[in-house]
């Protein structure tokens, strides 16, 4: 591990925003929850979020480690996709989105689901805030060694 | 006449006093240097901690980047201090040396 602490602080930065995006999906699959018209068309499909770790290759020592599978990983938004299950068929023949059964296609989304995604997403951002935290500490302590002896 | 009364081991290591000090006239320009680097590396990022901190005024960005941002430009502020301190120590304990 030859990373720096300012790299350090980018690594956080980018988990944080990974989190920020998942949240900002999950808010958006919530609000959507009830939504049976899209610009597509259908309902709206809920949305997922895939995250794919990311090497850091800024300087050779980085590259090496990451070649040599051993540097520490960043982690990035892959891609945002929609959830293939089929949306929830409701039977309210006087919804104007109804079909000819009568039957509505509301978005595939289970709001309980949701509101658990959130507050995994909720915990997983606070746990990266502890680590930027941690390191913040080490590193200024690091930088106050020398005035315990003055 | 001066010259020869001159011991050669005497001119010896005056030689060798010239050698060194431009020796550690060189290594001193490297360091002025180098501190000169790190304090415009400090700028950057207390630049960059100004740009994130508009941008989010304006609604731009997220607030943990302005926290990173910020955070980091302490950091490698509070590191350039010290080494400041760190030398103007150094500096202050040679003047009080008794001559």
């Amino acid at each position: 591990m030859t990373l720096n602490v300012f790299r350090m602080i980018e690594l956080s930065g980018h988990a944080l925003s990974a989190q920020r995006t998942r949240m900002e999906v999950a808010s958006s699959n919530l609000a959507n929850a009830h939504t049976t018209r899209t610009p597509e068309g259908g309902p709206y499909r809920r949305q997922d979020v895939v995250l794919v770790s990311d090497g850091i290759r800024d300087n050779f020592g980085s590259l090496l480690d990451d070649a040599m599978d051993r540097g520490a990983r960043s982690v990035r938004v892959s891609e945002i996709r929609p959830d293939p299950a089929p949306p929830k068929m409701v039977y309210d023949p006087s919804h104007p989105d109804a079909n000819a059964q009568g039957y509505v296609a509301y978005p595939n989304i289970n709001s309980v689901e949701e509101m658990v995604n959130l507050t995994t997403i909720m915990r997983t951002y606070q746990s990266n805030i502890a680590a930027f935290s941690a390191l913040q500490e080490m590193a200024k302590s690091a930088i106050n060694l020398g005035n315990t002896t003055s | 006449m001066n010259r020869i009364e001159k011991n050669p081991f005497a001119q010896l290591n005056e030689q060798k006093n010239d050698v060194d000090l431009n020796a550690s006239e060189t290594t001193t320009e490297d360091f002025s240097k180098d501190l000169a680097a790190a304090i415009d590396g400090v700028k950057s990022s207390l630049h960059n901690a100004d740009n994130q901190t508009t941008n989010a005024v304006i609604g731009d960005g997220s607030p943990h980047d302005v926290m990173l941002a910020l955070s980091q430009a302490e950091l490698s502020f509070r590191l350039v201090t010290q080494v400041r301190n760190k030398l103007l120590d150094a500096y202050r304990e040679i003047m009080r040396m008794q001559l």
